[in-house]
């Protein structure tokens, strides 16, 4: 296992720049989510950690020893393609055995070593086969046996399970969670689906054009965004972002929403907000953070504004409705109980503790 | 009732019958050299031909070994094949890896060039070729006939597995370096074992044009000792008295190692190997 630390890391492309001067300490053991929209920077920073890239400038250390001129062998990891890369003229026990048999283990070991990968996996009954008489989940498998019968200082997992339909995928991120909680080995994992950044990581690491946004617990980075990106690509469904002006009277702030100032939500006092009094900010709201209610009735003033329903859609233990407000598309968790169909004109109750004020010019979050 | 579709019975029929007439075309020729090296030679000169006769004897191929020396010519021209298939192999399979996976200037060019090379015919070259190898001392050696022989299958066995080296994914030479593996050991067990429907394509291609090669090798050995079966062939059909039947098994000895050679390999033509290396 290895810690792993990147300072000030850099990766151009002849004059396109992919990474810009990333700095990450991965501790050991760390299970790493680094994920972002096409093109962020992730694939590339994990290449370079891997050694399948040079480094245009900065370093990468493992276990405080700089490995930038080591090239993959000599790095001790084990990297999970998004393509699997199984090589199609070896059977799957040779597949496994092919890195142990590079480095010299003993052929007794190395037959108990992929046995043993192999029953972890399930695959045991595949070992004779080759990779073309595989579907796409148990390719998947052995690729992530190739990888742990190795006994790498890390995982490198490059998109592995993207290839993979919405079923095996959820089965599989157990799966690798599983794995990771047994063997405990440092993980750098890529992806660009927040479901698995969520739900497998110790840490996430959001990328945005070569650079690190946010990097935290995925329930921090999930209820702390730091700006207006990383609050819309972590969570399904999304934040809804609405327009609104904040306003002061007599001493009491609160935001008026939609450009008409159709409705009315109080905030607590806040110096944060200050300087921004009589501005347009930005609403971020989580769908989960607005609830349903079939009339105005009992709400406190300054807590709800009108939700005509345009769209349901059914999830079986949950239905989403959508709105339309100031021309922002808004969308809401509600009780199937409630029964919505589109033109029930339903109040929502906002929970100002979670909601968010964006500053519009810079997508900072202000205050929340 | 059965259903037949006569268009498709009389189509099959006219396949069958078109391609039998080009076997019998292509393969009377081999059958009768076949059938006149065992021939004595009153049947071989007969003004009228039998195809069939009951007298069959190993004469021709007698004389051609004690009296002659094909053996010489046959272990030449063998060792030289031999020798420019394995050196065109590998200095293709370099290339054509460095071409496909490097990026450096003029790549492009290189590539796009390689086949046009073969706008000259081989007369054309023959002259500064010889030129070139008389100033490296090549003349009137078997390196010289190797280095010959590999010049012009290179472009084509480059061209030929650059097209391979292109279709095999990265994903499996880098996997195969995270996995542990040098770049040279990721191209030998991963590259290399994928690619050899290419390789076996540009075996037969190479040692096919050393095998058969006339020109280079009348042009560039003098020597008795040196010379290939075709210039062996052409000396005994130049002989004062030239003898058919002895003519016709040294046809014979010369066709069997190149059909050997390819029934041996052949079989590894066929693709699809690469089915499930990667998701498709």
């Amino acid at each position: 296992m290895a810690a792993i630390e990147l300072r000030n890391l850099s990766k151009h492309f002849g004059d396109v720049p992919a990474v810009r001067g990333i700095d990450l300490a991965i501790e050991d053991g760390e299970f790493i989510v680094l994920v972002g929209p096409s093109g962020c920077g992730k694939t590339t920073t994990l290449r370079m950690i891997a050694g399948l890239e040079s480094v245009s400038s900065g370093s990468i250390s493992f276990d405080e020893e700089e490995v930038n001129r080591l090239p993959p062998r000599g790095r001790d990891i084990a990297m999970v393609f998004q393509s699997y890369a199984l090589y199609p003229h070896m059977t799957v026990f040779a597949n496994m055995a092919f890195g142990l048999r590079l480095s010299g283990v003993e052929r007794a070991q190395i037959r108990e070593r992929v046995r043993a990968a192999a029953e972890l996996l399930n695959i045991s009954e595949l070992l004779r086969r080759r990779p073309r008489e595989l579907s796409g989940g148990q390719r998947q498998r052995v690729a992530m046996g190739r990888a742990i019968v190795r006994q790498p200082r890390a995982f490198l997992f490059d998109e592995p399970l993207s290839n993979l339909d919405a079923n095996l995928r959820a089965q599989m991120r157990v799966e690798i969670k599983r794995l990771h909680s047994q063997l405990r080995t440092t993980v750098v994992y890529v992806t660009h689906d927040q479901v698995e950044a969520m739900t497998l990581a110790d840490r996430i690491v959001v990328m945005r054009d070569g650079v690190i946004v946010q990097s935290g617990p995925p329930e921090e980075v999930y209820r702390r965004p730091v700006d207006r990106f990383v609050a819309g690509f972590i969570g399904a469904p999304k934040m809804n972002f609405l327009p609104a002006r904040l306003v002061a009277e007599n001493g009491a702030l609160s935001l008026q929403v939609g450009e008409d100032g159709q409705a009315e939500i109080r905030l607590p006092s806040s110096d944060a907000l200050a300087g921004k009094i009589g501005e347009e900010v930005e609403i971020g709201l989580r769908p989960e953070h607005l609830a349903m209610q079939t009339s105005g009735e009992g709400i406190e003033p300054g807590r709800s504004f009108p939700f005509p329903v345009e769209v349901v859609e059914p999830l079986g233990a949950e239905t989403l409705v959508f709105t339309t407000i100031s021309g922002a598309e808004v969308v809401a968790r509600c009780d199937p109980g409630l029964h919505p169909r589109p033109g029930d004109r339903f109040t929502a109750v906002v929970d100002t503790a979670q909601l968010h004020l964006i500053d519009p010019e810079n997508g900072r979050v202000l205050a929340r | 009732m059965i259903d037949i579709d006569w268009r498709q019975v009389f189509s099959q029929i006219a396949l069958y019958f078109g391609a039998g007439l080009i076997a019998v075309v292509c393969g009377f020729p081999l059958l009768w050299m076949v059938l006149t090296s065992v021939r004595p030679d009153r049947d071989i000169l007969s003004p009228a031909p039998k195809f069939w006769s009951f007298e069959y004897h190993w004469e021709h191929y007698r004389n051609l070994y004690n009296l002659t020396d094909f053996h010489i010519y046959f272990f030449n021209s063998i060792t030289i094949a031999g020798t420019a298939t394995l050196l065109t192999i590998l200095v293709a399979t370099l290339a054509a890896y460095g071409i496909t996976r490097f990026r450096f200037g003029g790549r492009e060019t290189i590539a796009g060039g390689m086949l046009f090379t073969y706008m000259f015919a081989p007369i054309l070259i023959i002259v500064p070729f010889y030129i070139l190898m008389r100033s490296a001392g090549l003349v009137n050696s078997k390196l010289g006939l190797v280095f010959a022989y590999t010049t012009f299958s290179l472009p084509f066995s480059m061209w030929l597995l650059r097209a391979f080296f292109q279709s095999i994914p990265i994903d499996l030479e880098e996997a195969a370096m995270t996995d542990g593996a040098s770049r040279v050991k990721a191209v030998a067990l991963v590259i290399v074992p994928l690619a050899l429907p290419g390789v076996i394509a540009v075996s037969i291609f190479t040692f096919i044009v050393a095998w058969n090669d006339y020109l280079f090798a009348r042009v560039l050995i003098n020597d008795n000792e040196l010379k290939t079966l075709p210039i062996g062939m052409d000396d005994l059909y130049n002989a004062t008295v030239t003898d058919w039947g002895m003519m016709m098994a040294g046809g014979v000895v010369i066709t069997i190692p190149a059909l050997v050679f390819f029934i041996l390999v052949q079989r590894y033509l066929i693709a699809g190997w690469g089915a499930g290396a990667v998701k498709g």
